[in-house]
């Protein structure tokens, strides 16, 4: 087994390295680096400056954007951005509705969405999950019934990530309620947020955060042209959207990155008179974790060396689920460096605990979601047991 | 060896529960509560006080109900089970505790009562920014003046310190680490 990257390779990394390092701002690396939120200019900033270098949506097709890269010098872009504590492009545009429209839009939509998708003009977001629908998403009951020229949605959608930021929506529809499957009836209409009758209400999270919201439509009228594909086929849409989400979901050099500030914190906390890195139960508890995350990445690396047509490999599913679960650990880890100075969690300015420290909690609660998004730690399990184990 | 409890100690987690489950019959409730200063709510604090589980682990000579861990760590569980952020722990098991082992019989007369009625919250700053868990104070020193003695230093953070009626500071002095008592928010 060869684990070193060819020269050509190397010197991409490079490549991509400095770039990130260099041209990104500063001041949203550090935002990014601190664990808080970039604002929506933060994120719209960073997308444009990867854009106007071609490096915010590399796996879109050349025609719109995209670098023909291999799968490899794609993973290598990802963890560089990561360990660089550069925003990555919004996913609901570069990973989700992008590849979408430019795999079954039509024409005249690619040239007007497209464009402004890669460059973050428009800021898109999901609406998918709902009340009594999240990983049985087939069940989805917001409506759009045909009338004249347009469309008429009523429903609710619920956990769509960053709404209050978006300029339109990506939405899955039943549109035939009489269809056999579940399946069969749904369509994926996109309209603007500000449409008449489009209602957002944000959902306050654990960790004190406003990330998530629920959307209602009441009559709300979208055009005939804004449907994407052909009508009953948005289940295809989804599931082929949903394989992209997978992608890249093991971050890798996120968690790197987590590890690496976890152990400046264990060097600058006394325990029992001496640096917490010391403690010879801490120290293994981080090498632990390192050696996993090393396997992990081997792994993501033979995955991506050995994919081919763009499709999820089966082992993506491991990605998912390892790399969701050594992100908690990490989170956790940090919590625990931090002690009792956790508990300073929504201390204001003013405060002698360390930034760092204080937002431990919130970070360890907002990553219980990695586990869920992205198709649940358990429905991975289903599919490693199925199409890997063959159970 | 029996680990079951017994029947008073089965009534007594029923009583917390019912108590707590009126408080905080759904998660809303305990959102505006700990929303709004000073964080918990003081009318069940005052419900806990009348059923006497603020005194539970203090000695009946000293004001308190002469209970043992086993029915503080029932009260515990049902605060825990409903995530009520009343200052159990840190007033009761912590603060109080401390008074109640180490306190002269005047101290424990002024406080131990107080706690249990729950007319005074005293809590424990012992965190200290840079450290963690540990058993001895650094950052906050203590040094006698006249009759009393000057404490100096940072105790952060201090669960529930905004709201407390005393603070038990632990802080270095000479050869090893003492426990000063401080009312409410005096000068400096």
């Amino acid at each position: 087994m060869r684990l070193q990257l060819s020269p050509e390779l190397e010197a991409f990394r490079e490549e991509m390295r400095t770039f990130f390092t260099t041209q990104v701002p500063q001041e949203i690396r550090d935002t990014v680096a601190a664990h808080r939120h970039p604002t929506k200019e933060q994120y719209v900033e960073a997308q444009q400056v990867l854009n106007a270098a071609g490096l915010a949506v590399p796996h879109w097709p050349v025609e719109w954007g995209g670098r023909d890269w291999t799968p490899l010098q794609r993973h290598i872009w990802r963890e560089e951005m990561q360990l660089a504590s550069v925003p990555e492009p919004l996913a609901f545009n570069a990973s989700m509705i992008g590849p979408v429209i430019a795999a079954f839009g039509n024409q005249e939509q690619k040239e007007r969405f497209l464009p402004k998708t890669a460059n973050l003009d428009i800021w898109w977001c999901q609406g998918f999950s709902e009340p009594d629908a999240g990983s049985d998403l087939a069940s989805l009951r917001t409506t759009a019934v045909r009338d004249g020229d347009d469309w008429v949605v009523n429903g609710q959608k619920t956990w769509t990530t960053l709404g209050q930021h978006a300029d339109w929506i990506f939405c899955l529809v039943r549109t035939d309620p009489t269809a056999e499957k579940k399946q069969r009836g749904i369509s994926m209409l996109v309209f603007p947020m500000d449409t008449p009758g489009v209602t957002l209400r944000p959902i306050e999270l654990l960790d004190g955060g406003f990330e998530v919201n629920e959307v209602f439509f009441e009559d709300v009228r979208v055009p005939a042209e804004n449907l994407i594909g052909e009508e009953n086929r948005g289940w295809d849409y989804a599931k082929f959207l949903l394989g992209n989400e997978r992608v890249g979901i093991a971050r890798v050099g996120a968690t790197k990155r987590l590890i690496a500030q976890a152990k400046e914190h264990a060097q600058a906390i006394i325990s029992g008179g001496r640096p917490l890195a010391e403690d010879p139960r801490m120290a293994s508890r981080i090498a632990e974790l390192e050696n996993e995350l090393v396997a992990l990445e081997l792994t993501a690396l033979r995955v991506v060396a050995n994919s081919a047509d763009g499709k999820p490999h089966p082992a993506s599913s491991v990605l998912k689920l390892r790399g969701s679960e050594l992100q908690q650990a990490a989170t956790e880890l940090v919590v625990d460096i931090a002690g009792p100075l956790s508990l300073a969690s929504f201390a204001e300015d003013g405060s002698d605990v360390p930034d760092w420290a204080r937002v431990a909690t919130p970070s360890y609660l907002n990553y219980r979601k990695v586990s869920i998004y992205g198709g649940s730690n358990e429905v991975q399990r289903t599919i490693i047991a199925g199409s890997i184990l063959g159970l | 060896m029996n680990f079951d409890f017994d029947s008073e100690q089965n009534d007594l987690r029923e009583a917390v529960r019912g108590l707590l489950a009126r408080a905080y019959s759904d998660s809303e409730q305990r959102r505006t509560v700990v929303k709004t200063d000073p964080g918990f709510d003081e009318k069940t604090w005052a419900r806990l006080a009348e059923m006497g589980l603020l005194g539970l682990p203090f000695a009946e000579e000293d004001g308190g109900m002469g209970a043992g861990p086993i029915e503080v760590a029932i009260v515990a569980e049902e605060i825990g089970r409903v995530l009520a952020p009343e200052p159990f722990i840190e007033a009761v098991v912590l603060a109080g505790g401390l008074v109640a082992a180490v306190g002269t019989a005047e101290q424990r007369g002024e406080l131990i009562g107080a706690i249990s009625e729950g007319t005074t919250i005293a809590v424990f700053a012992h965190a200290e920014p840079g450290t963690r868990w540990t058993s001895t104070a650094e950052g906050v020193t203590a040094t006698q003046a006249g009759d009393g003695w000057t404490l100096t230093g940072v105790k952060e953070p201090v669960p529930s310190g905004a709201r407390a009626d005393v603070l038990v500071v632990s802080a270095a002095i000479e050869g090893g680490t003492g426990l000063f008592l401080v009312q409410g928010t005096p000068p400096g």
